[in-house]
């Protein structure tokens, strides 16, 4: 009887914690970024899907998107409201790409711009065909993603119909992804 | 005393075993009761029907990550009893895609690969034939039979708003009894 109690009482209470870190052992990661290739395919593990579910209902399988996702700068120092950051990198190789910057709960960000992402096809890009996105709560001249007033963020690169080099693991651990560079600190 | 630690040891392989499988039990759970609840709480639309869906914005909570860039229509699907057709146009950088109740995308048919514009898809559930006649419809099994199907169009740029939305809003689906 006790190990049942103990058992079911131990199941119960860890599906959250386990939800969180199963798909995190297979998780392609590149500096802060990281991603499941597994996401929204037919041949995710329970966990992955679990994942999917609460994290990103609707996820297409990799050859149409990949989703990668960072809650850290390049310091792997979490992604915070209160510090200015900036993402800068090339034009990742994807028919189409976007940045978009999300609060704590995973949702988009109220700011008076109406702002939460810049993509390939509306970002200004620097004469060397290089991208730079300043992450701020205040006003910036550029590309400014207003990050307005949360705790903590996280920031979704996502590639639509991207190149086969990021199709593999082996490869996207490699490439060059946009940095996360902690600009400044307003505390 | 030996006799104590084995029991002690097999009772705490046990509990291990339990809380596995209890938590196994549970964790498979999830997806379909989010999806449930997505579809039957959060969208609450009529079966079968697309409902065109205005860009996200701060203020939009139904869907963890949206895309602010993407243009959304839903369709909560229901091929119990007959297939469904469903048709749409398809602008530059869209896709129609499919997601079973487990949150499995089973099918996307992106703009480059669609073989018509608009695109027909018949969707039919496990055991059900359907002769597409035509030659240009897609006839994709759902894994479940009720899920949702989404049209997703990049919005480039603000000024293509309207006509995006007026695309969109072609989209059509009906039962074929």
């Amino acid at each position: 009887m006790i190990v049942v109690v103990a058992g079911t009482s131990a199941g119960y209470f860890t599906v959250k914690p386990v939800v969180n870190l199963i798909p995190l052992w297979s998780n392609v990661k590149n500096g802060p970024w990281s991603t499941n290739f597994s996401m929204g395919s037919t041949g995710a593990n329970p966990y992955v899907r679990a994942w999917v579910a609460e994290n990103g209902l609707m996820a297409l399988n990799k050859s149409e998107v990949i989703y990668l996702d960072a809650y850290s700068d390049d310091d792997a120092n979490p992604l915070v409201s209160s510090c200015d950051y900036i993402i800068q990198g090339r034009a990742p190789d994807a028919r189409w790409w976007d940045i978009t910057v999300y609060d704590q709960d995973g949702f988009l960000i109220a700011n008076d711009q109406d702002r939460y992402s810049f993509s390939s096809t509306d970002i200004t890009f620097e004469p060397d065909g290089s991208f730079k996105i300043h992450l701020s709560n205040t006003y910036q001249q550029g590309n400014w993603l207003p990050s307005g007033n949360t705790k903590t963020m996280s920031i979704y690169l996502r590639l639509h119909n991207p190149g086969p080099a990021y199709l593999n693991a082996r490869t996207l651990q490699t490439m060059e992804l946009p940095h996360i560079i902690k600009e400044s600190s307003q505390q | 005393m030996k006799k104590r630690i084995l029991w002690i040891g097999l009772m705490i392989l046990g509990a291990v075993a339990v809380a596995f499988i209890v938590n196994l039990a549970l964790v498979i759970r999830i997806p379909n009761t989010q999806m449930q609840v997505t579809m039957t709480e959060k969208f609450n639309f009529p079966s079968n029907q697309w409902v065109f869906s205005p860009p996200s914005s701060a203020a939009s909570k139904k869907v963890i990550r949206p895309s602010a860039d993407l243009l959304y229509s839903i369709l909560c699907y229901d091929v119990s009893q007959h297939p469904l057709r469903v048709t749409a146009m398809l602008s530059e950088y869209s896709s129609i895609s499919g997601f079973s109740m487990n949150t499995d995308n089973f099918f996307v048919i992106d703009d480059n690969q669609a073989k018509s514009n608009p695109i027909e898809v018949v969707l039919i559930s496990k055991g059900m034939t359907y002769q597409d006649t035509t030659g240009k419809a897609y006839v994709i099994t759902a894994p479940s039979p009720q899920g949702i199907l989404m049209i997703g169009a990049v919005v480039t740029s603000q000024a293509d708003l309207p006509n995006l939305a007026q695309i969109q809003k072609q989209a059509t689906a009906e039962l074929v009894r």
